[in-house]
């Protein structure tokens, strides 16, 4: 049954892992603006948490330095500002991106762990008398 | 001599006849206790709102949303007060307190121009055992008892995982537990009022250690269909765990005439046991100014197991009547102050967390009430301070008869800073 269990986790696992193929990590360049016009739907922008989201929904600012080709840094404040309606985005997925997989190494070890393999042959450990009931004399 | 045996003896058969139904406390198995004080704060109502280091334990699929890296940390304060009273005898108190490392982490996010990934690492205590409760009162055969029971320690892990955003609307992320802890006990009793024998007193001492292994994990995924819910999912791995226990058992027995015997034995052991799958789902609501969460997390306990030594596996035939499944229930509020030079949030929170105990008379439902302020300092430091309060009682039958009334009454400072940039 827990064998069972975790085949379908695993597939389910696989199949979760092409998904997250949806997440592009840049690789060269990292822009702000368009960081912002992809995530806005996640987060409600309002001058009341301004500050929240600054530290919850904003990108790090050591992103653009640690990629080649960066843009210069922008400023925090400038971080907020939405970009204009109508504006066009270039999006260059094949270059600027990869898929953010999993090595299947990292998969065998949680396999490994909770299914016994036939093979393993684990030290039992030291099997003595039982020890005395809790609360001695109460 | 002879008269002290035959007292031991009788103790003997006494403990046999009450022990034979009923499976043994496993303290691993409860003293859960929140992880990141944003999430204290709120009861635990974090599988669908973690937005931190946190959310390694709570739902690591919520990592994903975590966009700058995170150096995060925290302490604990436990501060007890524990009542006690022997077969309806008079109420003892007792006071403690300890002061212990919660968490210490680090979160990693890629640079995602769509979508999220972040890795975390880091050691998070979720499991406390500080407990202090003295006794004092008559035991059923008239004779006198004064003892002090110190429970000290806790589990924690070594954790590390991913969340990575595998659509606009959902996010996956799992988790591996590397776990260890340890748990300090000592037991001390002075028996007194012997009638009808010849022993005056006896004292009794017993130290045990315990130190646990083991290895768990967890896998949590995300819904986010609007910027003002998302409903999060977690499931969590049976944890397989080593006990090395060594046990150190003293008596002391003072005669009439003015001898006494004095009696050293230590045991070893070894246990195995697997604690059972956890599944949690929770919900979250955002508002410009509130954030409202809700978990539920059941359970299976009935499930754990036993697999070394060889004279433990009689206990699983024991534990499905000893055990229970339990359904935590917990909730939380954020609310933004709107303080213009030092952007504050007030959480509030409520945990309804039963024991796994299933003992008759045993076990009471454990409440939680909790509160805690966060203040932003330069958009980059996070402080926060949380207070959590639970109260509850228990009652248990020991094996020599005597019935035993806790009112336990715990209160968690916990204090944490987070760093992001």
């Amino acid at each position: 049954m827990r064998r069972a269990i975790f085949m379908i986790l695993f597939f389910a696992f696989m199949v979760l892992t092409l998904q997250s193929c949806y997440t592009l990590v840049a690789r060269r360049s990292f822009n702000v603006r368009r960081w912002i016009r992809e995530h806005e739907y996640q987060y409600i922008d309002n001058r009341v948490i301004r500050d929240w989201n600054q530290y919850y929904w904003r990108p790090s600012s050591q992103f653009k330095k640690r990629l080649r080709g960066g843009e210069e840094t922008v400023k925090e404040e400038e971080e907020f500002e939405t970009p204009e309606k109508g504006s066009i985005v270039k999006r260059r997925r094949a270059e600027e991106s990869h898929c953010c997989c999993l090595e299947s190494n990292f998969i065998d070890l949680i396999i490994n762990i909770f299914i016994p393999s036939d093979n393993d042959h684990e030290t039992e450990p030291t099997d003595t008398t039982a020890p005395p009931p809790n609360k001695r004399g109460l | 001599m002879k008269t002290f045996r035959l007292t031991i003896i009788v103790f003997s058969l006494i403990s046999l006849a009450f022990c034979s139904d009923v499976a043994d406390e496993i303290t691993a198995a409860d003293g859960f206790v929140g992880v990141g004080a944003r999430a204290a704060a709120m009861g635990g109502a974090h599988i669908a709102l973690a937005q931190d280091y946190s959310a390694l334990f709570y739902n690591p699929a919520m990592l994903s949303y975590v966009y700058k890296y995170e150096i995060t940390g925290s302490m604990m304060f436990r501060f007890g007060n524990t009542d006690s009273r022997i077969n309806n005898g008079g109420w003892i108190g007792t006071q403690y307190s300890c002061v212990k490392l919660s968490t210490v982490g680090a979160v990693f996010p890629a640079a995602a121009t769509r979508g999220g990934l972040a890795f975390a690492i880091g050691f998070s205590r979720f499991q406390s055992f500080d407990k202090m409760v003295e006794y004092q009162g008559i035991r059923v055969d008239n004779v006198g008892v004064h003892a002090t029971e110190n429970t000290d320690g806790g589990i924690g892990a070594l954790q590390m995982g991913l969340g990575v955003q595998t659509s606009k609307y959902t996010a996956f992320g799992v988790a591996l537990d590397v776990i260890n802890g340890a748990e300090n006990y000592s037991w001390s009793a002075r028996l007194s009022g012997f009638s009808d024998t010849l022993v005056e007193d006896s004292i009794i001492y017993d130290d045990v250690t315990n130190d646990y292994d083991g290895v768990s994990g967890r896998i949590g995924l995300a819904f986010f269909p609007v910027k003002y819910f998302t409903l999060g999912l977690r499931m969590d791995f049976p944890t397989v765990l080593t006990k090395k226990q060594e046990w150190h058992k003293a008596t002391e027995v003072h005669f009439k005439g003015g001898s006494f015997d004095e009696t050293d034995d230590i045991y070893k052991n070894d246990y195995r046991f697997t604690l059972p799958f956890k599944f949690g789902a929770g919900i979250a609501i955002r508002t410009a100014y509130v954030n409202l969460a809700a978990d539920v997390v059941y359970a299976d306990w009935k499930q754990i197991s036993y697999s070394s030594p060889s004279w433990m596996l009689s206990q699983n035939r024991k534990i499905p009547h000893s055990y229970r499944a339990t359904t935590t229930i917990s909730a939380g509020a954020e609310v933004t102050i709107p303080i213009k030079y030092l952007p504050t949030r007030l959480r509030f929170g409520y945990k309804y967390d039963p024991v796994p105990y299933d003992v008759p008379n045993f076990p009471a439902e454990r409440q939680s009430f909790s509160g805690g302020v966060a203040m932003l300092f330069g958009r980059r430091w996070l402080v926060e301070l949380t207070a959590v309060s639970t109260n509850w009682q228990r009652q248990e039958r020991t094996t020599l008869g005597n019935l035993l009334d806790h009112k336990i009454r715990m209160s968690d400072i916990y204090f944490g800073v987070s760093y992001r940039f």
